[in-house]
């Protein structure tokens, strides 16, 4: 054995941990050399030196300090133990997103106030909801129901809206514009995607539409298969419908449409055209 | 002193059973057989008898809170250790951040920057009862923290290389080799320093 070889040992070997033979081989390196022998000697004493003088015992009164501290914590084992054990293992990064989320959720509502914003003008108390109250909140529904959907459909048939058809309107200027942008929009829908791809399809048919690529080309409608993949689509539509589209676009979507920039396909005089984004 | 003999698996097992069914004295059982272990590890890595003492209880008082998440994989001793050993690091880390703090504020005093940069944790004269013991302490101060927690886990908690290995989450010939080159460090600094007499019983 070398002697590199035998002082990469000697801790090893001060320790017990060499293979019988192996510490044989280095206790002959050992005998062999002076310098390792000096070397060996001093890791021998030095271990013998942290034996002897590195433990320490704790101060006196260790025990009560720990054991009073101790006295304010609850059992282990007990509910709010347990409680506080989970909490701690909630990763920090989970805890904020579930802080980012609720924050995310009171702005949205406060920046938004539907419903219960006029049922709580209509019911000032803050009590239990009474009967007036109740009335108060499905009225409130009925309204914020009514000024969704599309007016021209409150005029059809129940038949006609149990389909839930989309009518065409007769001619310029019979449609509601209200709920039609200015410029060139589009909607982004958030999953569903063959779903919604078939019900604009179906819009489409139904307002005398269709849906294009960029260039202007034609989807057939109810081809989904050639649509399936394509998350953008242009909707083409007789600007006489904008109002339908729109409104059954805001509630498939639940956004208000959002400005888009770049190239649209060319469209005749009086057609619209919105891009639908579709993330499937 | 540190681990006693009799504390075997077994005993920590049914220790461990008493915590969690509330029992606040067998906690007390368990301070008191590890209590000079967890001290001992506390101060020669940080070299200051007082904030030692508060790591060492903050470490028992946080081995209490997580009782329940012990599930008995490793042995009760590692897995205090190993609490006592992370509190070590931040207080090491937090007390260099403090440093490099005041550093960056001090103007020129050269004295005052060697003093607050200095490499290990000071010396506490108060922890020493012999020259022998102050000289270790002054030596094992020199070490770099990796090296200092490898010799004291192995020469004076008896801990085995594979029990550091799993404790430091290190391979075990980089335990050995730490092991070799801290003793080596140590066998320079007390050279001359120590003889065979400082270490008869």
């Amino acid at each position: 054995m070398d002697r590199f070889f035998a002082r990469n040992r000697l801790s090893a070997l001060v320790d017990g941990e060499l293979p019988t033979n192996e510490a044989r081989e280095v206790e002959r390196a050992i005998a062999r050399n002076p310098d390792l022998a000096a070397e060996h000697a001093a890791l021998v004493l030095t271990k013998k030196l942290m034996k002897k003088e590195g433990a320490v015992p704790a101060p006196r009164g260790f025990h009560a300090r720990v054991m009073t501290q101790l006295a304010s914590e609850p059992p282990t084992g007990s509910q709010i133990a347990w409680l506080r054990a989970y909490l701690s293992r909630i990763p920090m990064e989970a805890a904020v997103l579930a802080a980012a989320a609720v924050v995310i959720g009171i702005v949205i509502q406060q920046r938004q106030p539907p419903v219960e914003a006029e049922l709580a003008k209509a019911s000032p108390s803050v009590m239990a909801p009474t009967k007036r109250a109740k009335k108060a909140k499905r009225a409130a529904k009925a309204k914020a129901k009514a000024a969704v959907v599309d007016p021209t459909i409150a005029s059809l048939p129940d038949n006609t809206r149990s389909q839930g058809a989309v009518v065409p309107v007769s001619g310029p200027g019979t449609q509601p514009q209200a709920n039609v942008p200015t410029g060139r929009v589009g909607y982004r829908f958030l999953g569903r995607g063959d779903e919604v791809l078939y019900e604009i399809g179906t819009l489409a048919d139904q307002v005398g539409g269709r849906l294009v690529n960029e260039n202007g080309e034609t989807y057939r409608a109810h081809s989904l298969s050639e649509i399936r993949n394509f998350v953008r689509a242009f909707l083409v539509f007789p600007t006489n419908q904008a109002g339908t589209v729109h409104t059954k676009l805001r509630r498939q979507s639940g956004q208000v449409p959002h400005q888009i920039q770049g190239a649209t396909p060319t469209v005749l005089a009086d057609e619209s055209v919105v891009l639908i984004e579709v993330e499937r | 002193m540190g681990v006693s003999p009799q504390a075997t698996g077994q005993a920590d097992a049914e220790l461990v059973r008493r915590i969690r069914l509330g029992e606040r004295e067998a906690f007390g059982e368990l301070v008191r057989r590890y209590q000079d272990g967890i001290y001992t590890l506390c101060l020669r890595w940080l070299g200051d008898s007082a904030v030692a003492e508060e790591i060492a209880q903050d470490t028992f008082v946080a081995a209490y809170r997580a009782m329940d998440r012990f599930r008995g994989e490793a042995k009760l001793s590692t897995w205090l250790y190993s609490i006592a050993i992370n509190r070590c690091k931040n207080r090491l880390d937090h007390d260099k951040r403090r440093a490099r703090e005041r550093h960056e504020s001090l103007d020129v005093d050269p004295d005052r920057v060697r003093e607050l940069t200095s490499k290990g944790p000071k010396t506490d004269s108060r922890t020493h009862r012999s020259e022998a013991m102050r000289l270790l302490q002054a030596a094992l101060d020199e070490l770099e923290a990796p090296f200092r927690t490898v010799v004291v886990l192995r020469d004076i908690q008896d801990m085995a290389y594979e029990e550091i290995a799993a404790l430091l989450d290190l391979p075990i010939g980089t335990v050995k080799s730490r092991i070799h080159r801290a003793r080596l460090d140590l066998a320079r600094l007390l050279a001359g320093k120590i003889g065979p007499e400082d270490v008869l019983d």
